[in-house]
């Protein structure tokens, strides 16, 4: 079959497997007889990621252009630069919509370059005028015009740049005198945008990078929106919310093809690793296990928006849990079960128990998180899954060395002890895999 | 058959509130530089950087403070009138601030930046930035510290003010616009 027939086969088969036509399994399958993805689609990929690269680097250098500030040019020359870099990239909008709607890096690129000229226009205006340095009023006037861009085109970049806006504009109200909490109702305006790219092909890249994208900007715009009013409850909202972007990827996008894992669910993941690695050191405990009984009740009453939070998140996180459950998935319930532990955790660092009894909550959970994976690995000859559930073990006893006051020569020996591990395991799935084929 | 272009209404709101927003700034400057009371507010230039605006000197006012009306009790953040005298030197100065907007005369409208006493705050001024050449900028602020060493500490700047908008005209250092001020200075 020729590589043209290829291609189309496979972008057909996104949306086979999206609408149920054809299953995931078969799918793959179809892509290991053919071979790589990438080497049929890639060229056309290459073309959009560099069609997008040179429209942000031609939009960031206007920008830089602008910011040397030609004091040379009169007001009006000043005016004319102003609007000229934004009339360009809406001449250019319009004749993507007109005569090139059906191309990805013409609308990719264009986008890209029209959300900057919005930066670049304001920016040059307040230059001029000198007006005062409002970022936070700087980054929403710009952020929200460039939503246009989004709808218009339907382009992936701006949207990217629209979470990276509203997350940098998040961080600085946090620190002013506005309202970090509008974080919620300015990613909502990203939603139908988000939900049409869901209903056309929940599979495809372009999710898959806002999705990303998303995933991180909301993991770190939750912490700018809490108010830290109440003593720990940063631990149970990170951990529910992770949880709940791991099993949002399990549930929607958990079929994908193996090439495009879904990257909430890698997120999540990580997410979910790390802060439980956190919560094995006994420092998050400690200002939370002083003020515990006394403070949160008051707090929570103190404050319903947290206490929405502080119930909703974890309920919504266990439901999706059991759905993983009910649905063959049990096996990611270990990930699931982080807003359980962190419960468990802040139960016992709120009693006379004291910290030690939460951060040894977190050490077992993370040996069966790692464990866990490394079985479901092996069960299904994954390499890739059983190194994830090695590299989290191996992870804890890194960590544990380190903070324990254990001899050279046994940190050394069960260092080399992990290291044989890995070497094994990895030599022992390979020559098995290779016997098979 | 014509084909019907749903994306052309709003791609023309999408391009008038776009052109519409910088064009608004510009206007509302415009007309205060053109209509507004000029003030003059002593300060002093210090260079710092913005990724995406360029260089600027930023202005240290100072001559931020303004009396509080007995009884008053205001909280960080809380918008503010301020009411412009002119001084015996000849430079701006803030009367009794009011929470309502003054029915007579040049006043600015401001925030509080913080209390320091029952009679009296300290605000935050809605201009901070003079924005000017990469290299210019840090030339003005070692023309402007070389300057202050000798005892003249004359750095000001005019502002023209219209219905409690103000919009910076220049900034003068030795009684020279900033710009010239550096030119004269290098040589």
């Amino acid at each position: 079959m020729s590589k043209k027939h290829v291609q189309w086969l496979y972008e057909e088969l996104l949306t086979l497997v999206n609408q149920g036509v054809v299953s995931a399994e078969t799918a793959e399958r179809l892509y290991r007889h053919y071979g790589e993805k990438e080497q049929y689609s890639g060229r056309r990929w290459a073309v959009v990621l560099f069609g997008i690269l040179g429209a942000a680097l031609i939009g960031g250098g206007v920008i830089l252009l602008l910011s040397h500030n030609w004091d040379q040019l009169s007001k009006p020359a000043r005016t004319v630069l102003s609007f000229a870099p934004l009339m360009i990239a809406q001449v250019l909008a319009g004749f993507v919509l007109l005569r090139r709607s059906d191309s990805t890096a013409w609308r990719e690129s264009v986008g890209a370059g029209w959300a900057l000229a919005i930066g670049a226009s304001i920016a040059l205006v307040a230059q001029t005028y000198n007006i005062s340095g409002d970022f936070g009023r700087f980054m929403l006037t710009w952020t929200l015009l460039g939503l246009a861009a989004v709808y218009l085109l339907q382009a992936c970049l701006p949207a990217m740049l629209y979470l990276i806006g509203i997350t940098v504009w998040t961080g600085h109200a946090r620190w002013s005198h506005a309202h970090p909490a509008w974080f919620w109702l300015l990613a909502a305006l990203l939603l139908p945008y988000v939900w049409r790219l869901f209903c056309k092909n929940r599979y495809q890249p372009r999710m898959a990078l806002v999705n990303g994208v998303f995933a991180v900007c909301l993991c770190i715009a939750t912490g700018f929106t809490l108010e830290w009013n109440t003593p720990g409850l940063w631990i149970l909202v990170y951990s529910a919310m992770l949880a709940l972007l791991y099993s949002v990827g399990v549930r929607w996008f958990g079929d994908a093809p193996i090439f495009s894992r879904p990257p909430l669910q890698t997120v999540g993941g990580i997410g979910v690793i790390v802060l439980s690695l956190i919560l094995t050191f006994e420092e998050p405990w400690l200002g939370y296990m002083h003020s515990y009984g006394r403070d949160l009740s008051h707090s929570l009453a103190g404050s319903p928006s947290e206490l929405a939070v502080w119930v909703g998140l974890p309920i919504l996180a266990t439901l999706l849990c059991c759905w993983c459950v009910r649905h063959g998935k049990a096996w990611h319930m270990i990930f699931g079960a982080l807003p359980a532990v962190a419960t468990l955790g802040q139960f016992l660092a709120g009693t006379h128990t004291g910290t030690l009894a939460a951060t040894v909550v977190f050490d077992v959970y993370l040996v069966a998180l790692g464990v866990t994976t490394m079985i479901v690995g092996l069960r299904s000859e994954r390499l890739s899954i059983v190194n994830i559930g090695m590299g989290i073990l191996a992870l804890l006893i890194i960590t544990r060395f380190f903070d324990s006051e254990l001899s050279f020569v046994a940190r050394g020996l069960a260092f080399i002890a992990v290291g044989c591990a890995f070497l094994i395991t990895n030599i022992v799935l390979t020559r098995r895999k290779g016997a098979v084929r | 058959m014509k084909t019907f272009r749903w994306w052309l209404v709003p791609l023309m709101v999408a391009v008038v509130v776009q052109l519409a927003v910088p064009a608004e700034m510009i206007l509302r400057r415009e007309w205060t530089l053109h209509t507004g009371a000029v003030f003059k507010f002593r300060t002093a230039p210090v260079d710092p950087y913005d990724a995406f605006r360029g260089r600027y000197v930023a202005l240290r006012f100072d001559d931020n403070q303004a009396a509080l009306p007995p009884g008053l009790m205001i909280e960080h953040g809380r918008r503010l009138y301020a009411p412009l005298e002119i001084g015996t030197n000849g430079f701006a100065r803030f009367g009794t601030v009011s929470l309502t907007r003054p029915i007579n005369g040049p006043y600015l409208k401001v925030h509080a930046w913080y209390v320091n006493s029952a009679h009296g705050v300290t605000l935050e001024l809605p201009f901070d930035r003079y924005y000017m050449n990469e290299k210019l900028a840090p030339a003005a602020e070692r023309a402007y510290r070389e300057h202050s060493r000798r005892g003249q500490q004359d750095a000001y700047v005019t502002l023209r003010v219209r219905d409690g908008f103000g919009v910076i005209e220049n900034l003068y250092v030795g009684g020279k616009p900033i710009a010239d001020f550096v030119r004269d200075a290098k040589r």
